[in-house]
């Protein structure tokens, strides 16, 4: 599986797919590139993994074992806190100010998506509550881990969280092969609103931080081409602040849909308790913090001779980032059997799904992030 | 539970009207999602980042 995943990455490094610049097309001797530059590199993983998922199920299930996007980009995600540490430690006050402006993705995700998706699935198309209510969480605050979260709340069967992260990672998909490309044609005069974007409208953490990723190369590629060089590493880190600020409430919703659905719906003895909220805390925000403090002392707090080799340090951790990035990709492909899917017989269910994601979600995402992070630009670079 | 149990279960699962406490948590999730969102434009309109 790493082989398959990193051979994707090195032919998405092939100058056709990559370069971007008129300047790199002279230097390596051709004369057209997709310019897709090396991140496109995540596209083929994600694309080697669907040929898998759909060509050659039985490939798929001899590697499933090792198919675990939701933990591979745990683990990127904890080294990327010492990333974003380094990055934000010349800027301060610009890391706080999107740090403030992440609490609005909170309220987005928990007070309105939530709200209006379980609405719909409930009025319109008729789900019942075991199923509408896990479906909500997953199309509107973080895709599996909040689906698994709230199934296990209400007491739902585990068929039905299941169910709908399946659901959530083959829209993940769609939208990681279409938004990054959108946001680089209509967002690159404004790159902060492109990383927030995709932090609210991708579902599930996986496909949000490394479509991110993919984001950043294109509007970073795009914005060189037009003159602007900007530093690497600030709109990824808007989609990752917004994404874990987002992650952090998961286990405290889920406790009060557990309260309101074991007190007031199906009124049980098996009654949602406090120590719930722990249980269902996403731990890796912990190890993403504590990357971020370490590489936030290392940075600031340490004498010069220290402090001058922190970035090249973190730059050999970035290495391994991008390792666990491409592995997630490749997982989330090898997870989206589309025909298995539609033999369950979902349709409903991905109905649901469409018409909340590309009829609301997507635009009431792009609505707030211009809201709060239109203006604020990375800095130049150098 | 079989893929046919699980469509048949889709197709054919029996409405149930949204309950007074369903109604609620839509009607306070919605309402004060939009109060905050105002609170947090206005705030963000007066105490712009800082670069």
């Amino acid at each position: 599986m790493f082989w398959i995943a990193y051979a994707s990455w090195v032919l998405g490094s092939y100058a056709n797919f990559a370069a971007v610049t008129p300047a790199e097309l002279q230097r390596f001797g051709i004369g057209w590139s997709l310019r897709l530059t090396n991140e496109g590199g995540f596209i083929f993983a994600l694309l080697a993994g669907l040929i898998i998922a759909n060509v050659f199920p039985r490939f798929a299930e001899t590697i499933k074992e090792a198919v675990r996007p939701e933990l591979y980009i745990k683990i990127a995600i904890v080294i990327l806190g010492g990333f974003f540490a380094v990055t934000a430690a010349g800027k301060l006050n610009l890391a706080t100010s999107l740090l403030l402006r992440g609490v609005a993705a909170i309220i987005e995700a928990y007070l309105i998506y939530w709200a209006v998706v379980y609405f719909v699935a409930r009025k319109w198309f008729g789900f019942n509550r075991e199923w509408a209510a896990p479906l909500a969480s997953g199309i509107s605050i973080c895709g599996v881990s909040a689906a698994i979260a709230t199934g296990a709340a209400i007491r739902a069967r585990p068929i039905v969280p299941v169910l709908v992260s399946s659901l959530v990672v083959v829209f993940a998909v769609v939208e990681v092969l279409i938004l990054p490309f959108l946001a680089q044609t209509f967002l690159w005069q404004e790159p902060l609103v492109a990383g927030a974007w995709i932090g609210l409208a991708v579902k599930t953490d996986g496909a949000a931080v490394a479509g991110g990723g993919i984001t950043e190369s294109l509007i970073l590629a795009k914005s060189a081409a037009e003159g602007v060089t900007y530093q690497p590493g600030w709109i990824l880190g808007t989609t990752a602040t917004v994404k874990v600020f987002i992650d952090i409430f998961i286990g405290i919703w889920a406790f009060v849909l557990g309260y309101i659905w074991t007190n007031h719906i199906n009124v049980t003895s098996d009654k949602a308790r406090i120590a719930e909220i722990w249980q269902r805390f996403p731990k890796f925000i912990l190890g993403f913090v504590v990357t971020f403090l370490v590489g936030l002392y290392l940075a600031l707090g340490t004498p010069a001779d220290v402090a001058s080799k922190v970035p090249a340090a973190i730059g050999e951790a970035n290495t391994f980032r991008v390792i666990f990035f491409i592995l997630t990709f490749f997982s989330i492909g090898v997870l989206s059997n589309f025909k298995k899917l539609w033999q369950e017989g979902i349709g409903k269910l991905a109905a649901v799904y469409a018409i909340s994601l590309f009829g609301f979600v997507i635009w009431v995402g792009l609505l707030i992030s211009w809201l709060f992070f239109s203006g604020i630009k990375p800095p130049l670079a150098g | 539970m079989s893929q046919t149990d699980i469509r048949t279960e889709l197709q054919r699962a029996a409405p149930e009207p949204l309950l007074p406490v369903e109604k609620k948590l839509i009607g306070f999730s919605l309402r004060s999602g939009l109060v905050l969102l105002v609170v947090l434009a206005v705030i963000n309109y007066f105490v712009p980042a800082t670069f």
